[in-house]
């Protein structure tokens, strides 16, 4: 088996991939236009460059001229793409202790 | 006589993969798998945390979000399994599973944003309704 071979389930699904990374940019838009602020949709835009910069490894590692470049394009696109849940544990973790923080506030006031 | 043109060099066939080569493929995720785990349980205590506001349409997107995380984890386990032991059927199956979730990952992402369309636009209706009255 080539390495083309075996990556080709994900490679083959490299427009989901880039497809995430617009909705991801369409949630950012939207949550800075809402009051929650541009700090989060700063941090779901950084998400979505991620994203993004995955599904172009994916590209260039179907459009490679050489199985070394192949090589090299697709472990960057698993790079980014284990990077971005590195992002998504951070932005879960600061959502539950924001949460955790706005309680214990709430509970103070009243 | 006719000048037949010079034939094209046949392409080059490509190399087998190699263990080092599954190893290092595998690595990026692997490296990470506790940053996964710590998403998934993050989005976990999230959606527990739901349960008590009765939004089912949150409640909904968190129950779908769990069930993608069945195919992260077999992605885990299978990229997992390919670090240590180089078989390039656990890599291709880990990246199978990995295709997965980033496909059920697009169908909700778009879910959530026309959710939050709606509800921007209900938002900015009542506004406008406010507004005239």
């Amino acid at each position: 088996m080539t390495l083309l071979e075996a990556a080709k389930p994900l490679v083959h699904h490299r427009r989901w991939v880039r497809a995430v990374a617009v909705l991801q940019g369409a949630l950012a838009t939207l949550v800075g236009l809402t009051v929650l602020g541009l700090p989060l949709a700063a941090f779901l835009a950084w998400i979505a460059v991620v994203w993004w910069e995955a599904a172009q490894c994916l590209e260039e590692a179907v459009q490679a001229s050489t199985p070394r470049n192949q090589e090299l394009a697709l472990r960057r696109a698993l790079d980014r793409l284990a990077f971005q849940f590195v992002l998504q544990a951070i932005l879960a973790g600061g959502t539950l202790v924001l949460m955790g923080v706005g309680r214990l506030w709430w509970s103070a006031i009243h | 006589m006719s000048t037949q043109p010079p034939p094209l060099p046949a392409p080059a066939l490509a190399p087998e993969v190699t263990v080092h080569q599954v190893r290092t493929l595998a690595d990026a995720f692997a490296r990470r798998r506790r940053w996964i785990l710590g998403f998934m349980g993050g989005v976990g205590v999230l959606a527990l945390l739901h349960l008590g506001t009765q939004d089912w349409l949150a409640l909904g997107l968190d129950g779908a979000g769990l069930l993608t995380f069945l195919s992260l984890f077999r992605a885990l386990n299978h990229l997992g399994a390919a670090r240590q032991s180089g078989n390039v059927t656990d890599l291709n199956q880990g990246l199978a599973s990995l295709a997965t979730y980033v496909r059920w990952n697009a169908v909700l992402g778009g879910v959530a944003v026309l959710v939050l369309l709606g509800t921007l636009g209900v938002l900015l209706i009542k506004l406008s309704q406010a507004g005239i009255g």
